[in-house]
């Protein structure tokens, strides 16, 4: 991502979206149940990405006439379509566009297969209308659909027009700076689980895919039967690993510390948060054709340019040897969106005040068992490097019972595009102290 | 007599009236700005503040998009072109710039363009949702020479600007299909 900001808006859009068509993926929601759904392949019973079943074919482009851009003196800003595709073991072909193919396949459906296209399921034609709605809805002059179209009564409505062909998005565009902004994403900032599109049949039918046949398993070549056959190898299946993440909530200075009102400088006790996430290591393969120079007989038609090991005429051609599998190794940061921290008193301390202590004292009765240390006393800061942190250090917290009190850390993350958002629980204790005086018969031992 | 005299009078007075109105329409840059300081100078300076920076902003942008040199080459033209465009303006048109350069051709060239301003279209101010301003405005270009496949050295064209750090930027040019709304605008 060039950038280092994304836009917050897109994003988010992005987001709902992806959500919305999560919601909406028929394989998503019945995966967990129904063994006949093809999603069964790709997502488990809990939504994630079986990666260990499925064969990544890896990025592919692709020229297409409705990626291109037109600019004044019939100039073109000619795009690629960009995916990452995968294949299923009963041939079906998984693909998630780079978020600017993605639209440009909305602005587009009919050429870019979108719409129409009968071995598509999921997004296309289910879902559709709510998926534009949320990526586009907000770049779009309603007032002016409405003028020119009162029949649309629903937004849903014009969308569906939209798809099947009868209306022309662009021409109802009141915001036009989407286009720069999805320019911006990448891969990285979609939730992969949400945003495949999956192609029924898609390794028999490639050539109808987005994508084509490149890379996909039932096309493999064999150049000349007369020859050796190339032997096919299966790459190692994909990996996704995380260390442990470790989160501390330890007390402070002082050694020590008394209750508020027996501490003369009102010192109170300090608290050190620390938490520490590592990335998600997504580590997958790619099998790549390895060619070499052959001379092979020519056909009747060709020009010759080299000779065959039989003395024949040959036309120098690459030809397919072999494969291998290359590694690729994609690091997720697990970013932290939330961190609470609470100092409560346990329930020992609290019969011991309440019962023992009030036996001796009067007047003593819990003030204050449950303190909340973030929100409320302190702020933390966080970052991803490497790892994701969070830090955190509140001081002269001000005790008004005495005893042990239960330090309670609660950390939300975002997830990744492979991981689901997670809550992580740390926890600590810090004792605070109360000074007793006892009044002791002379010579009698303390 | 007396009548014929008295006409000439009114005659006279006439023409004087008509000459000071005269004189002060043709004068009307000179003593209207002291009447009100917004009124000074020509049309683009009496632009609001932010029009004015817009409307550069589409110069400088489409100016330096359309300055394709050959010697200079591919990579100088999108850095300076990156310079006045908003940074996903420069992403979009580097994701594209290879083959762009590739349908000027081989033969050495060297583009330029004059850019005429005729009117801003859509003005879009940021909002919660969105913190980005955007306003399009409506230019003729017309380059030094005609492009590879084309015969025209002039073409109208939708220019997109927006904030970015304050600042405006050119992003993009409209596509046809955007643009035919305010061609149709235009027409009723």
């Amino acid at each position: 991502m060039i950038h280092t900001h994304i836009p917050s808006r897109l994003l988010m859009s992005f987001l709902i979206l992806l959500g919305l068509t999560a919601a909406l993926l028929p394989g998503a929601a019945q995966a967990q149940t129904d063994d006949s759904s093809p999603w069964g392949e790709v997502v488990d019973e809990n939504g994630n990405i079986r990666f260990d079943n499925l064969t990544d074919l890896g990025e592919t482009t692709e020229a297409a006439e409705w990626m291109d851009i037109p600019l004044p003196f019939g100039q073109e800003i000619d795009l690629d379509a960009n995916y990452h595709r995968y294949q299923t073991p009963d041939g079906n072909v998984v693909v998630l566009p780079s978020p600017l193919t993605l639209v440009m396949m909305a602005t587009n459906p009919q050429e870019s297969g979108l719409s129409g296209a009968t071995s598509q399921v999921g997004i296309g034609g289910m879902a559709a209308a709510e998926f534009l709605g949320g990526l586009l809805g907000n770049s779009i002059d309603w007032d002016r659909v409405s003028s020119q179209n009162p029949e649309y009564v629903d937004p849903n409505q014009f969308w569906n027009a939209v798809i099947s062909g009868q209306e022309n998005v662009w021409t109802f565009f009141s915001g036009f700076d989407f286009l720069g902004d999805l320019a911006t994403l990448s891969y990285g900032d979609l939730n992969v689980r949400m945003g495949l599109l999956m192609y029924l049949n898609g390794a028999t039918n490639c050539a109808q895919i987005p994508g084509g046949c490149a890379g996909i398993i039932a096309q493999i070549p064999t150049p000349n039967p007369s020859k050796t056959p190339v032997i096919t190898i299966q790459c190692p299946a994909p990996t996704i690993s995380q260390g442990s993440p470790t989160l501390s909530i330890l007390k402070g200075e002082p050694a020590k510390p008394l209750v508020i009102g027996q501490d003369p400088e009102k010192r109170g006790a300090d608290v050190r948060i620390s938490v520490s996430i590592p990335p998600v290591i997504h580590t997958w393969y790619q099998r790549v054709e390895k060619t070499e120079e052959v001379c092979r007989d020519a056909a009747a038609t060709e020009t010759s340019n080299c000779t065959t090991s039989s003395g024949t005429r040959g036309v120098l051609d690459e030809e397919v040897v072999g494969y291998e599998c290359v590694q690729h190794v994609d690091r997720y940061d697990e970013r932290i969106t939330n961190l609470t921290a609470q100092a409560n008193l346990d329930a020992a301390s609290r019969v011991w005040i309440t019962t023992g202590l009030a036996g001796k004292w009067y007047e003593a009765t819990l003030k204050r068992p449950n303190i909340s240390l973030i929100p409320g006393m302190g702020k933390y800061q966080t970052g991803c490097a490497g790892s994701c942190t969070a830090t955190a250090f509140i001081e002269r917290i001000p005790f008004a019972d005495p005893g042990t009190y239960n330090l309670a850390l609660e950390v939300q993350t975002a997830g990744t595009p492979l991981t689901r958002p997670r809550t992580l629980k740390g926890s600590g204790t810090l004792q605070v102290f109360l000074t007793l005086v006892r009044s002791l018969p002379e010579g009698s031992a303390p | 007599m007396k009548l014929i005299t008295s006409s000439l009078r009114y005659l006279a007075l006439i023409l004087l009236l008509a000459a000071i109105v005269v004189t002060a329409i043709v004068t009307k840059d000179a003593w209207l700005p002291l009447l009100n300081p917004n009124a000074a100078g020509n049309k683009i300076d009496r632009l609001p503040p932010d029009d004015r920076m817009a409307r550069e902003a589409a110069v400088h942008g489409i100016q330096a998009f359309y300055a394709f040199d050959s010697q200079t080459g591919k990579d100088a033209w999108l850095e300076t072109l990156c310079q006045v465009t908003s940074q996903a303006g420069c992403k979009l048109t580097g994701l594209g710039a290879n083959r762009l350069w590739e349908s000027l051709g081989d033969q050495p060239f060297s583009y330029s363009a004059g850019i005429e301003v005729l009117e801003k279209v859509s003005d879009r101010p940021a909002t919660a949702a969105n913190g980005k301003s955007s306003q399009v405005w409506k230019t003729v270009i017309t380059l030094n020479q005609p492009l590879p496949g084309s015969e025209t050295l002039t073409d109208t064209a939708y220019a997109l600007v927006v904030t970015e750090n304050a600042q405006w930027r050119f992003e993009r040019f409209l596509t046809t299909q955007e643009s035919a709304q305010f061609d149709n605008e235009a027409a009723k």
